[in-house]
């Protein structure tokens, strides 16, 4: 029943929730007909993917004319009546039926879009429906038969359901056996200035979605008036069944004209007939012929079927489901299933229920745990009130002795012996020792108490935080499925074979991460498609297979997700690269690059060594572009490759966004964070390590010369210069690396980032803020940004200092 | 926090006491001046805790706090209205308020009491009063008794900042 509670939900035009539910289920509805597609390119014997297609096109053809986009409906259907061609082997799945196809999914997603954006698809579509039609016409001798199929198929549906047939008298009586009282609260439940009509509209049965027409026609009205009863009943309508002929009542102060063009949707409505309520009231008489016209009708027209008493309506749907179960199965199953994949695009995340229980369970545990504070609190409370009233006996008492020492004293030179005094002063004073017992057993349980709480607690939020981190979570298969498409364009634009193998699909990651990974993908795959794999000729000369090789894979490294994009190609050129780079004046001619230094000069902005520039890459905008994303992800990105064998790319980005591991370090009083990811390592080193070059201050770390940056002058924090020791993390990546002086480690720890987005917040080379354990709040560094604004600043503050001491 | 939530508390019941539809401003102390900021701004009045400052910011916005889970800028109202700066003390309080789902803190010698001020006795923003910083931000004077209170247009005030922000951008 999902296509009617969809329809149902469409019904209000304000629901934009539900709007949006269509369009993700129209999405995912065209990448399983693209996905499979393609599946079928490969192998057109599959039949899984057949019917997956077809499936998909299917739904998506309902779906659409629920939505009223005739548009995509009609198109989507001529689709459907291909595709239904290949299914029965009347049409070949060849390469350009396949190319055929794959536009017509372009054109689909692009309606979609401009639906999505309010605007309307005006692409010229007709040449390519011309080619769908000239492949119905040309694959198959019968290509009506493949046009007919779907439609003689409901159409047997509906001789084995007459239910519905059958009801046409009774709906033909039902709409004039409306008493004059229901006509008088029709009136009554107008708005002034408003007619209530009576709007008679006859379906065309040999609509494939006969059965929506009803609840279409009723949007459709909803948006000049309001509808106030139908005929028959508006629940009985949502069923999955077809009415020739329904009444609405409608109350509008729209003219009939206007009602007439709402209602009347092309080849689902066949008749409408509007009258305004009044006159069937008056002209009671008049409409009388009507139901029986109607009866005399309806036995005639329906001479084959089994007339049935209306009210069998349902029960004999239910058997209608029963007999015509491929017929039924056409429409509903294909829905379930597609559903259950998705992963949830767009901004709406599909959550796995039993996610939401856990986290419940987790939740109403923190709730347990806070009064349990709560309680330890109270005890603490009544702990302090026993430790100052013991306090105020303990010092009355003190007093006291303090007082009879002079009177002991003075017994002991009278002669009282010191064993007799002493007992006394024991026997009065002894319970000094023991007076704090009491509070001291009660302060020790209260702090243990306490103590295993806390602990509670820590388990409990680190479940809570992987519990939410959990609903985030997205199988990186999202975007893995595009690359398919995507493959096979670019190889075909270009006159190469190649190979996509995809591994890892289900792989989780974080939402908002899988979002920003798209592009960088892509272009790393096209990379290795126009500059890794070789020509077919090429290939054959170095006696590879003709067809080449990418690899897409995606792995679990801890809190880490590892992409790889790996290809069979001719690798990376060292030579080349040096070349190139000498060329861009990126290094010294005499400069020896190691093949890691090679392999970093690529990720250089404007580095390009692709002979030829195609329009995939060789734009100007380089693998630069994939590092910069990668990083602003906290991740990064590295390469391999071995001349002749091939090359991979690998991506390293953390699993989340919202939480990453960080360096705490101290800068006089205030404490930043350093993503980890970013981190390379850490020195400490003494004044004297810091030499002056060039009037950089630089440091060497083994045989690197790495410039440093003082954050406490760069972020203005007060803090000693000139203290002995200082440490040095060394942040960056690859080729860029930079030292910030730091007055202390603090260490490593799990910060969850506070965007800061505020006007007085939002700075370069702050990524955002975290909460530290005591509450106060630790800024996280944005290291690339710094390593950009760094030197900047740090060469006017030098500049600015030396000026002031000349 | 227990002098404190005890202090708000106080001040939220006032607020319920009094029935009479009026618009209710939380009174803050700036040295010798009471300004007024409509209470359905305000959210939170905390005391004052670390703050972590936000390096290359105007002065007066002294760094972000956490409030709850939420980091959130603060902003020193006296240096903002380019008065005498002056010492935090046990008086000293942050109050919170929410506009168009940002808050910000402002900080405030003192915050004393919740006023009702009936519509009547509000008047416009006078030509010529007060120092130049402050005079954007008077949404109008209120009388309470025989005192004049300057009741502050906390969302120009936020707003304003931005304008300003460009201006500055645009100078240097």
């Amino acid at each position: 029943m999902k296509i009617n509670a969809i329809m149902s939900d469409y019904l209000d035009p304000n629901n934009e929730e539900l709007l949006k539910d269509f369009f993700i289920e129209a999405e995912m509805q065209v990448d399983a007909l693209e996905q499979n597609i393609l599946v079928l390119e490969n192998d057109p014997s599959d039949h899984d993917a057949i019917d997956e297609i077809f499936r998909a096109a299917h739904t998506l053809k309902g779906a659409a004319a629920t939505v009223q986009m005739t548009k995509m409906s009609e198109f989507t259907h001529l689709v459907e009546d291909v595709l239904d061609a290949i299914r029965s082997n009347e049409v070949h799945a060849s390469e350009q039926v396949v190319d055929i196809l794959l536009n017509s999914i372009d054109v689909i997603k692009g309606m979609l879009s401009a639906q999505k954006e309010g605007s309307s698809y005006d692409e010229d579509i007709s040449d390519l429906q011309s080619k769908l039609r000239s492949l119905l016409e040309s694959g198959s001798a019968t290509p009506q038969a493949g046009r007919k199929s779907p439609a003689a198929q409901t159409a047997a549906v509906f001789a084995e359901q007459p239910a519905p047939a059958a009801q046409a008298p009774d709906t033909g009586s039902g709409a004039s056996s409306l008493s004059e009282y229901d006509l008088l609260e029709l009136k009554a439940a107008a708005e002034a200035g408003e007619t209530v009509y009576q709007v008679r509209v006859d379906f065309n049965e040999d609509h494939p979605m006969n059965t929506i027409g009803g609840i279409q026609v009723f949007a459709a009205m909803k948006d000049i008036g309001t509808v106030l009863k139908t005929v028959p009943e508006f629940e009985q309508l949502y069923e999955d069944q077809f009415f020739p002929v329904v009444y609405y009542y409608v109350s509008t102060d729209s003219p009939v004209d206007a009602i007439e063009r709402k209602v009347h949707i092309p080849d689902v409505v066949s008749e409408t007939r509007i009258v305004p309520v009044d006159q069937i009231a008056a002209g009671a008489a008049e409409e009388a012929p009507s139901p029986v016209r109607a009866q005399s009708a309806a036995p005639s027209t329906a001479a084959g079927q089994k007339p049935q008493p209306a009210q069998a309506a349902a029960p004999e749907e239910h058997a209608a489901k029963e007999e015509a179960p491929a017929a039924k199965a056409e429409q509903k199953p294909t829905k379930e299933p597609d559903l259950r994949k998705s992963g949830g695009s767009g901004s709406v995340l599909r959550v796995d229920s039993m996610r939401i229980d856990n986290l419940l369970n987790l939740v109403s545990e923190a709730v347990i745990t806070k009064a349990t504070f709560n309680q330890i609190s109270s005890k603490f409370v009544d702990a302090q009130g026993e430790l100052s009233s013991v306090k105020s006996v303990y010092y009355e008492k003190l007093r006291e002795l303090f007082d009879s020492l002079p009177m002991y004293l003075e017994r002991i030179q009278e002669g009282t012996s010191v064993k007799k005094i002493k007992a006394e002063v024991i026997e009065r004073f002894g319970d000094l020792y023991t007076m704090y017992d009491s509070f001291e057993t009660r302060f020790k349980n209260t702090v243990n108490e306490f103590n295993s709480t806390a602990q509670n607690l820590s388990r409990n939020t680190s479940d809570l935080q992987e519990g939410v981190m959990q609903i985030r979570m997205v199988p990186i298969s999202q975007i893995f499925n595009r690359f398919p498409r995507l493959v096979r364009d670019v190889s075909k634009e270009i006159g190469k074979n190649v190979k996509l193998e995809i591994e890892g699909e289900d792989t989780e990651l974080d939402k908002s991460v899988i979002e920003d990974l798209l592009d960088p993908l892509i272009h790393c795959v096209r990379n290795s498609i126009d500059h890794g794999v070789e020509s077919p000729e090429e290939r054959k000369a170095a006696g590879k297979p003709v067809d080449g090789h990418v690899m897409l894979k995606a792995s679990n490294e801890g809190n880490m997700i590892i992409i790889e994009v790996e290809d069979d190609g001719k690798g990376i050129d060292v030579e080349s690269v040096h070349k190139k780079a000498v060329d861009r004046g990126l290094i010294h001619p005499n400069k020896k690059l190691t093949e890691i230094e090679a392999f970093n000069l690529i990720f250089e902005p404007g580095f390009s060594t692709a002979k030829q520039v195609t329009n995939l890459s060789g734009r100007g905008v380089g693998l630069d572009v994939v590092k910069k994303q990668i990083e602003k992800l906290n991740g990064n990105v590295s390469v391999w490759s071995e001349k002749g064998e091939g090359s991979r790319i690998t991506i390293k980005i953390p699993l989340t966004l919202a939480i990453i591991q960080g360096l705490l370090i101290r800068v006089g009083e205030e404490i930043y964070a350093i993503p980890i990811t970013s981190v390379v390592d850490s020195h400490r080193i003494n004044t004297g390590d810091v030499k002056m070059i060039d009037n950089y201050e630089v440091f060497n770390v083994r045989e690197d010369v790495v410039s440093l940056l003082r954050l406490s002058r760069l972020f203005g924090v007060p803090s000693n210069d000139q203290k002995e020791t200082q440490y040095v993390v060394i942040v960056g990546s690859g080729e860029k690396k930079m030292g910030l002086m730091v007055d202390s480690l603090i260490g490593e720890e799990d910060v969850v980032i506070k965007p800061l987005k505020d006007k007085y917040t939002n700075i370069p080379g702050i990524a955002g803020a975290t909460i530290l354990g005591d509450g106060t709040v630790a800024l996280i560094i944005d290291v690339s940004q710094l390593l950009d604004l760094g030197l900047r600043r740090e060469i006017e503050n030098r500049k600015r200092r030396s000026t002031q001491i000349t | 926090m227990g002098k404190n939530d005890e202090y708000e508390d106080e001040l939220l019941q006032e607020e319920d006491e009094d029935e009479v539809q009026e618009n209710k401003f939380l009174m803050c102390k700036l040295g010798n001046e009471v300004f007024g900021i409509d209470i359905a701004h305000v959210t939170d009045i905390i005391e004052l805790q670390k703050i972590t400052e936000v390096p290359d910011m105007p002065e007066y916005v002294r760094g972000v706090i956490n409030l709850r889970g939420q980091v959130i800028p603060v902003i020193d109202l006296r240096m903002r209205f380019k008065m005498e700066p002056r010492d935090y003390d046990d008086r000293t309080v942050i109050t919170v308020v929410q506009i168009r789902n940002n808050s910000i803190g402002f900080i405030i010698d003192t915050a004393t009491e919740v006023q009702g001020i009936p519509d009547k006795d509000v008047d416009p923003a006078p030509k010529f009063h007060g120092k130049e910083e402050q005079k954007k931000y008077v949404a109008g004077l209120g009388k309470v008794g025989e005192d004049v209170t300057i009741l502050l247009d906390v969302e120009k005030l936020v707003e304003e900042e931005e304008v300003e922000e460009i201006n500055s951008g645009i100078s240097s």
